[in-house]
């Protein structure tokens, strides 16, 4: 309930602050953007200093232009988890995609510019696999035990993202973005033991509703 | 070029913004899960076949010299398996006055095997040791009349509440 009230309220935000700047001012439609345009996730290169180097991954966008407002997108990346602990060491990675469309929401300040904010959705899947060994694990009225390997186990997700999001080109044909995301789990994944710690491209294993936020270098590719 | 670098700080501050408060939003650094393991064992009479409190003097692990349970009745009980063994015993003793007043003890044994398996459960809690019974027996049959497993898979348990998991075990008692 907590990050659902904070994924709303931060949606409030962003929409509010970019809305709210220049109403005076006059309005003119987006320059329609020619070729694709190609990203990194600069959050997900950031992974090993904010997780005490315990995950690392990447992340590449792709967007075009469709017609209107209307963006296709698609992005695909990488993660990997490595958890070392006193009582067990944690090992997960897999590959994720996503598919969506994006919908540019204002017209631009001025004439030729290709700065949008936008509403998107995505369908993301993800396939991954985890496995544990040198594990301890408590007998209480027993002695603790070194318990068997968690084997090498393959698993699968869905899940559905509603998302805000913001591109702005700083330099000719280099974007900044930023994107702020709710993401629904739609397909478990499936292993009668365990609980996955992380599902690449989602979020934590244990949680059916999950936020997530990207900073992205984007560039245009003009053809 | 100034416009540009105030548009880049202008949008680099509402991400600082956004980025705090979903790290507020997604602090979690404590164990709210359990990775205790325990066959939930429940007493039935075997005249009626229904649950029924049976007065115990003893429960204890073969092998351990600690009690489980001391002069209580019990309906149910929590009987956690080994971890690092496929076979776990408890001996059973309760204690009756006869009619010549002499305290008579009875002690029977419940011997429960099954094939360990092992479970991540979080970050925070780490792993558990599950367990799934491949058969469950008395051994002396002076309390016990049978045995049986009414649900192989042994999960984890929580000590906070009452017994909140599926029966694994019946003894139907004397």
């Amino acid at each position: 309930m907590r990050k659902i009230s904070g994924f709303i309220a931060v949606s409030i935000l962003l929409l509010a602050s970019v809305c709210c700047n220049g109403q005076d001012t006059m309005r003119y439609p987006i320059n329609a953007m020619k070729g694709i345009r190609v990203g990194v996730d600069l959050s997900k290169l950031a992974l090993p200093l904010l997780s005490r180097h315990e995950r690392m991954g990447f992340e590449i966008t792709v967007d075009k232009h469709v017609k209107g407002n209307f963006f296709a997108t698609a992005e695909a990346g990488w993660l990997q988890t490595d958890l070392s602990r006193e009582t067990y060491h944690y090992m997960s990675s897999g590959f994720y995609g996503k598919i969506g469309i994006d919908y540019n929401l204002l017209k631009s300040r001025r004439p030729g510019s290709n700065d949008i904010l936008y509403g998107g959705l995505r369908y993301g899947m993800s396939v991954f696999s985890h496995k544990g060994e040198d594990i301890t694990v408590p007998g209480y009225y027993w002695e603790n035990a070194t318990a068997q390997d968690i084997p090498q186990t393959v698993m699968s997700s869905g899940w559905i993202e509603f998302l805000l999001g913001i591109k702005a080109e700083v330099i000719k044909n280099f974007y900044i973005g930023m994107t702020f995301r709710g993401k629904f789990r739609i397909a478990k994944p499936k292993d009668n033991y365990s609980t996955p710690y992380f599902i690449p491209g989602y979020g934590s294993g244990s949680a059916g509703f999950a936020l997530g936020l990207n900073y992205y270098l984007s560039y245009n590719i003009r053809f | 070029m100034i416009q540009c670098v105030q548009k880049g700080t202008k949008y680099f501050s509402r991400g600082l913004m956004a980025v705090l408060i979903v790290l507020l939003c997604a602090c979690e650094e404590f164990c709210e899960e359990s990775n205790r393991t325990a066959a939930v064992v429940n007493f039935y009479s075997a005249e009626t076949e229904l649950p029924a409190a049976t007065r115990i003097d003893a429960i204890q692990g073969l092998g351990n010299d600690s009690v489980l349970f001391l002069n209580t009745s019990l309906q149910s009980a929590l009987l956690p398996l080994k971890p690092d063994a496929d076979t776990t015993a408890y001996i059973i003793r309760t204690s009756m006055v006869a009619a010549n007043d002499v305290t008579v003890t009875e002690t029977d044994t419940l011997i429960i095997v099954y094939t360990r398996h092992t479970g991540f459960i979080s970050s925070e809690c780490g792993c558990a040791g599950f367990a799934e019974i491949t058969i469950a027996y008395a051994a002396g049959r002076r309390i016990i009349d049978s045995v049986t497993v009414s649900n192989p898979n042994v999960r984890t348990v929580s000590y906070r509440s009452q017994v909140i998991n599926a029966e694994n075990i019946r003894l139907y008692c004397r």
